[in-house]
């Protein structure tokens, strides 16, 4: 008696897992696979597999949304304010998390209070001064926001280095070896799995990024990935495969990502929706 | 902590030794500050002082000190009212949904079945998509013509052809649902810690004791994650709050502002109106949300955060 209740209490589950497997998954799928077909097969036939394979979509998409140059710009953008992100986060989190110095604890409020304003809410503000400096249009007026966010990052590396025993530091320096010796030679290669965790947190953050771009940038050869979709789509909306082709390849990336490095992009996910 | 001041002691140069180091760790925060404060930490004060001009952007030399001009007219705008009230819509609903929604899916997984690794995996997808793949692509599905939904009730025979996004009464309550979609798998994922942390003797210490599944619930999972539930219950609200791009990409706040939030309306007056002060003071609404949210945060995460690490 008691293991037949057993067998059923793990159907049950089994069941209720599996019907949101689906719906988590299937969309995502379909994407894929009617990528995959022309758009009348999309629109006479949307759940079967392709008939008729074809990579046409993908070639449109490719051409016509011009997205061999939208990939180079995000990643371009990517790159300089992940990097900038990162060496702002390490130092910044080093200064909080092991050096002891006159108004520390007020200069880290500071940083807290920052933590507290929703991108949203610093949109207008922003605006103002990427507009007063020139830069509108310009990558340049993305990465100095984006260098701006780096308060999680800070946040985390800061418990990061608190982690740090002090006492290998110590020996550094009496060793001989200097304060910015002890940081970039002893401290920062400590550091990668800090690191790792903010640098997934901002490679999702960025590449995912819509609002700013949309703001800040005009012309079209500067599209971002974001906004290269939603271009793409007010005027293609009827060509159904290529806008699954396009869907496909600005998603493709994060999600290989995350198969590759499931572990590091919950950790650094969830952790970035604890403090930031 | 002390390792700079333990340091110094034992060279006995303790002042000029101090000042290097001192010189040293404030050489390390400047470039953070140098984006931080203008990027971050003065737009708190901006967005207030900016709610109390009207400007129409652009040329500094056209803004006017409009007093309460636009608190005023924040009263007296329907539309505000309106997407206030569909952004705490949006907060009641996604929040009471997802959070019991993860907590319920994070117990089942925690059950350590067969597979369950790789499902909780697939559950945790959506959460690295961008809203705007997310958003053109449901809005695909849900297009009333071509979509997949309705090609769908079709074929099922059914007569009942919903309008979805184009329908005032139900776009909200989909474009809540595509929400939910996409997040929840990130509250499963911390209730999942949350629930590792409990000590596993108390469930057999309960099963023991004659416990059914109900009775280890109530009286041991619910009170030993109540932390891990008022942070996923905050993070939900915070986000509920900042809700736009999804909006933005699927319906702009239409049909009729059925869709319209305060990021949403505060985009729109800023940037297609050009009402900079006007924008600034819903701004300054989703700001003051934002803070009294994030202050009750603040007070409670820190045993909530020990959970998880």
């Amino acid at each position: 008696m008691y293991k037949v209740g057993r067998v059923l209490k793990h159907a049950l589950i089994y069941f209720i897992l599996l019907v949101v497997f689906v719906l988590v998954l299937y969309p995502v799928i379909w994407m894929f696979i009617n990528s995959l077909k022309p758009t009348w097969e999309i629109l006479t036939n949307p759940f079967s597999l392709p008939t008729t394979f074809t990579l046409e979509n993908y070639i449109t998409a490719w051409n016509i949304a011009n997205f061999g140059r939208v990939f180079l710009n995000t990643v371009g953008l990517l790159a300089i304010s992940l990097s900038g992100i990162l060496i702002i986060s390490c130092m910044g989190g080093y200064v909080f998390g092991k050096l002891e110095f006159p108004g520390k604890n007020f200069l880290f409020y500071f940083w807290l209070a920052g933590m507290m304003v929703p991108p949203h809410v610093s949109l207008i503000p922003n605006f103002v001064i990427i507009d007063y400096l020139g830069l509108i249009d310009n990558y340049l007026s993305l990465i100095l926001v984006y260098f701006g966010s780096a308060t999680f990052g800070v946040f985390v590396m800061r418990s990061f280095f608190m982690s740090v025993p002090t006492e290998i530091l110590e020996a550094a320096l009496i060793d001989g070896c200097s304060e910015s010796g002890v940081f970039w030679r002893i401290a920062v290669p400590l550091a990668k799995g800090g690191l790792t965790t903010i640098a997934i947190f901002y490679f999702v953050f960025l590449w995912n990024d819509y609002m700013y771009p949309m703001t800040f940038l005009r012309s079209d050869s500067k599209n971002t990935i974001s906004i290269a979709l939603t271009a793409f789509r007010d005027v293609y909306i009827t060509n159904w495969g290529s806008l699954l082709a396009a869907l496909s390849l600005a998603s493709l990336p994060p999600i290989i990502f995350y198969f590759i490095f499931q572990r590091q992009f919950i950790r650094g996910l969830t952790a970035g929706a604890l403090k930031g | 902590m002390q390792f700079i001041k333990f340091a110094s002691k034992k060279k006995k140069q303790t002042t000029t030794l101090q000042t290097k180091q001192n010189r040293f760790a404030y050489s390390l925060l400047v470039p953070g500050y140098l984006f931080f404060i203008p990027f971050r930490l003065l737009s708190i004060i901006a967005i207030f002082v900016m709610s109390f001009v009207s400007w129409k952007g652009y040329s500094f030399s056209t803004i006017k000190w409009a007093g309460l001009d636009n608190f005023t007219r924040l009263i007296n705008d329907p539309i505000f009212w309106k997407s206030l009230w569909h952004t705490i819509q949006f907060v009641l609903i996604v929040v009471v949904v997802q959070t019991v929604l993860a907590l319920f899916l994070a117990i089942l997984l925690e059950q350590h079945l067969p597979l369950t690794k790789f499902i909780r995996g697939i559950y945790f997808m959506p959460t690295v998509l961008s809203l705007v793949v997310v958003g053109i692509l449901f809005g695909y599905i849900f297009s009333p013509s071509s979509g997949v939904v309705n090609a769908l009730l079709r074929t099922l025979g059914s007569e009942i052809q919903p309008h979805w996004l184009g329908d005032p009464k139900i776009a909200l309550y989909l474009i809540m649902a595509i929400t939910t979609w996409k997040e929840f798998g990130l509250a499963m994922f911390i209730f999942i810690a949350g629930l590792e942390a409990i000590p596993l003797d108390l469930f057999d210490a309960a099963k023991v004791d004659g416990a059914n599944s109900w009775n280890i619930l109530r009286n041991i999972i619910l009170p030993l994650i109540k932390e891990t539930t008022t942070v996923v219950v905050i993070l939900t609200t915070v986000n509920c709050l900042k809700v736009f791009d999804l909006i933005w990409v699927m319906t702009k706040g239409g049909p009729f502002y059925a869709t319209e939030v305060l990021a949403t309306r505060m985009y729109t007056q800023t940037f297609n109106h050009g009402n900079f002060g006007y924008g600034s003071a819903i701004a300054s609404v989703l700001f003051i949300l934002t803070f009294v949210v994030s202050v009750i945060q603040m007070k409670v995460s820190r045993s909530g955060k020990e959970a998880i690490y």
